[in-house]
């Protein structure tokens, strides 16, 4: 008879002992795995938290967000923007206050303005609409806002509404735009000959007082850029949403390792540009979610450890009525080895229903912290079966006959 | 077949030296019935541990066949030469009768089926037939458990049977057939028989009668 035969035989004719096992095994396993599922169910909730919270960054020149103080190279935002290097980490990039740019024919410049900005010009300039609701930034008309200096420079066209051409009509003064394709949206101009295509031409919707500036939503400032190659810009201030928060270290890393010294567009001296990400309350719930992850590593060692002491007593209580069989076999001429096989076998044998069902039932991680739970059970039964399967047989025997 | 040389077996009980066996030589030899009586607390049992190497001896040495019992894994040597019978039967409970007496052969891995007709020609030698082979020791009397257990002893073919009070449990005509058992597989079957016995109608039916007092062996019995 094999010990796997032996053991099944035990088993089978042992009912209760093998039911009381079972049972024992089962209610230890259930309730560390609920305990478990409880911890798993918490850190989820926790991750999850961190993963919708939106956490927000501010790039900006470390003087403040002054409008006006208009110097962050290009290369510096751009880095930012869909096509820069931080684009995987950002899910949302905005320009914030104001940008501008020089226009050199008219030795003036063209701000844009971002649509949280878009008050700007009214806190800095008073602002005479013409033609346009409150909120004219948020229009999705090409539009714009002049210096009174420049409203020589706007044309009207058949319907009477004012035009200014940012990309040709600076360059003679002479003509300007002749005809205006509605259709193409297209500019033609025989004054400049092959300029066909004007596509930043901005309704002219109000008038400000002071230089020769013109105000437009910061939407089309890239359209220009397009144009204009050579276009220097710059701006003060950029905020950004990051797209995974997993990645956030990483992200901070990079920042912090590009942003301590930027050189400054007009000077050589070196510009430093302050990140400020807006994660306080992320770190927050990262802390509490690591010390709660610390604490299911602190606990979990403290369920394997009930799981193997569960073992234990199992087979110390059921030692007792197995002393005996052990003995009588080992007395035949069985190793001390063969008889702890016997036993743990049986063990064994109650712990792997249990740990497949469980990998059947629930998911894998949880199933294989059962597999844990099933070892830690499967070690402390152990050490109690090779404890007694090392007492001298002599003991054991005189232990037998009384 | 085993010769006991100087045997001495002290144990420290409650921190008292105790000396349970005191130099004690003697030969058992094959084919033949030995009985070991004496009072208890004489050394009946240690000894009879000391021969099934169940203890090591503090003193002295047993040979089996000539050679030191500790040349030999202790196992092994219980499997195989020296086969041990106690008062209580020590069945294994959830076997039934041919598997409880197939059980040391699974031990000695000899072809399954040679043992099994070895097994079932013993209990039928005990006088146990077919229709107790799958009967379960709950459901067998003293002496049936006593014969059972013997003829486990025996299907291993080992060479010396001990037994330590074979018949403590049984009454009087169960442990005169367990003697004359003994006396048979002395005399027949060629086997060493050493049985501890209190019975002195018992220790009548063998061949030799050895007595123990305080740890030695007595040469002379008038001196109990």
């Amino acid at each position: 008879m094999n010990i796997l035969r032996y053991t099944l035989v035990h088993m089978i004719r042992s009912k209760k002992n093998t039911l009381i096992s079972l049972l024992v095994y089962l209610v230890i396993f259930l309730l560390l795995m609920s305990f478990q599922q409880m911890m798993f169910s918490r850190q989820d909730t926790l991750l999850r938290m961190l993963d919708t919270l939106q956490v927000q960054g501010v790039v900006s020149h470390p003087g403040g967000e002054k409008p006006d103080d208009l110097n962050m190279p290009e290369k510096s935002y751009q880095a930012f923007l869909p096509d820069g290097q931080y684009a995987p980490y950002l899910s949302e990039v905005r320009l914030r206050s104001a940008h501008s740019f020089t226009l050199d024919d008219i030795n003036g410049s063209l701000v844009a303005i971002t649509d949280e900005n878009a008050d700007y010009i009214t806190r800095y300039h008073p602002i005479e609409y013409t033609d346009c609701i409150e909120n004219v930034w948020m229009s999705e008309e090409c539009v714009c806002v002049l210096t009174m200096d420049l409203m020589s420079k706007i044309h009207t066209d058949e319907h009477g509404d004012a035009w200014i051409d940012i990309n040709g009509m600076f360059e003679s003064n002479e003509s300007g735009p002749e005809a205006f394709n509605a259709s193409s949206g297209t500019w033609t101009s025989a004054a400049l000959g092959i300029k066909t295509a004007v596509p930043l031409s901005l309704r002219v919707i109000g008038t400000v007082t002071g230089e020769k500036t013109i105000f437009c939503p910061f939407r089309y400032l890239q359209t220009v850029k397009a144009e204009n190659s050579n276009m220097v810009l710059r701006a003060n201030a950029l905020s950004f949403i990051v797209r995974d928060n997993d990645q956030l270290p990483l992200l901070r890393d990079m920042l912090s390792e590009s942003f301590i010294a930027v050189d400054h567009v007009n000077t050589s001296a070196s510009q430093t540009y302050a990140v400020l990400l807006q994660d306080a309350q992320f770190l927050q719930l990262t802390n509490e979610a690591n010390r709660s992850l610390q604490m299911m590593l602190f606990l979990r060692p403290i369920l394997y450890l009930a799981a193997m002491g569960a073992g234990i007593m199992l087979v110390m209580m059921q030692m007792r009525s197995r002393k005996k069989e052990l003995a009588s076999i080992r007395s035949m001429g069985a190793s001390a080895f063969h008889a702890a096989l016997c036993c743990l076998l049986e063990y064994l044998l109650i712990c792997l229903p249990v740990n497949l069902a469980a990998c059947l039932i629930v998911s894998s991680a949880l199933s294989i912290f059962g597999l844990y739970i099933g070892i830690a059970f499967i070690l402390g039964a152990a050490i109690s079966i090779l404890v007694f399967a090392h007492t001298p047989l002599a003991r054991q025997i005189r232990e037998l006959e009384e | 077949m085993i010769e006991l040389r100087n045997v001495s077996y002290s144990y420290i009980g409650k921190n008292v030296r105790v000396d349970a066996v005191k130099s004690i030589s003697c030969h058992f030899e094959k084919g033949k019935f030995y009985a070991l009586m004496g009072p208890s607390g004489s050394g009946k049992s240690t000894l009879m541990q000391l021969i099934n190497a169940l203890v090591q001896p503090t003193q002295g040495s047993i040979l089996y066949q000539g050679k030191p019992i500790e040349t030999f894994r202790p196992n092994e040597y219980r499997l195989k030469y020296v086969s041990l019978i106690h008062q209580n039967f020590c069945l294994l409970p959830f076997l039934n009768v041919l598997e409880n007496v197939l059980y040391p052969t699974s031990l000695l891995k000899i072809n399954k089926q040679e043992a099994r007709i070895q097994a079932i020609k013993q209990l039928e030698t005990l006088g146990l037939d077919a229709t107790y082979h799958k009967r379960m020791p709950s459901m067998l009397s003293g002496g049936e458990q006593q014969r059972v257990a013997i003829a486990r002893a025996m299907c291993t073919g080992a060479p010396v049977l001990t037994a330590d009070e074979p018949t403590g449990n049984l009454d009087s005509e169960n442990a005169r057939h367990i003697a004359s058992i003994f006396s048979h597989l002395a005399h027949e079957e060629k086997k060493t028989i050493i049985m501890v016995t209190h019975d002195p109608e018992m220790a009548k039916q063998a061949d030799i009668v050895l007595h123990l007092k305080d740890g030695k062996l007595l040469l002379n019995p008038s001196d109990m």
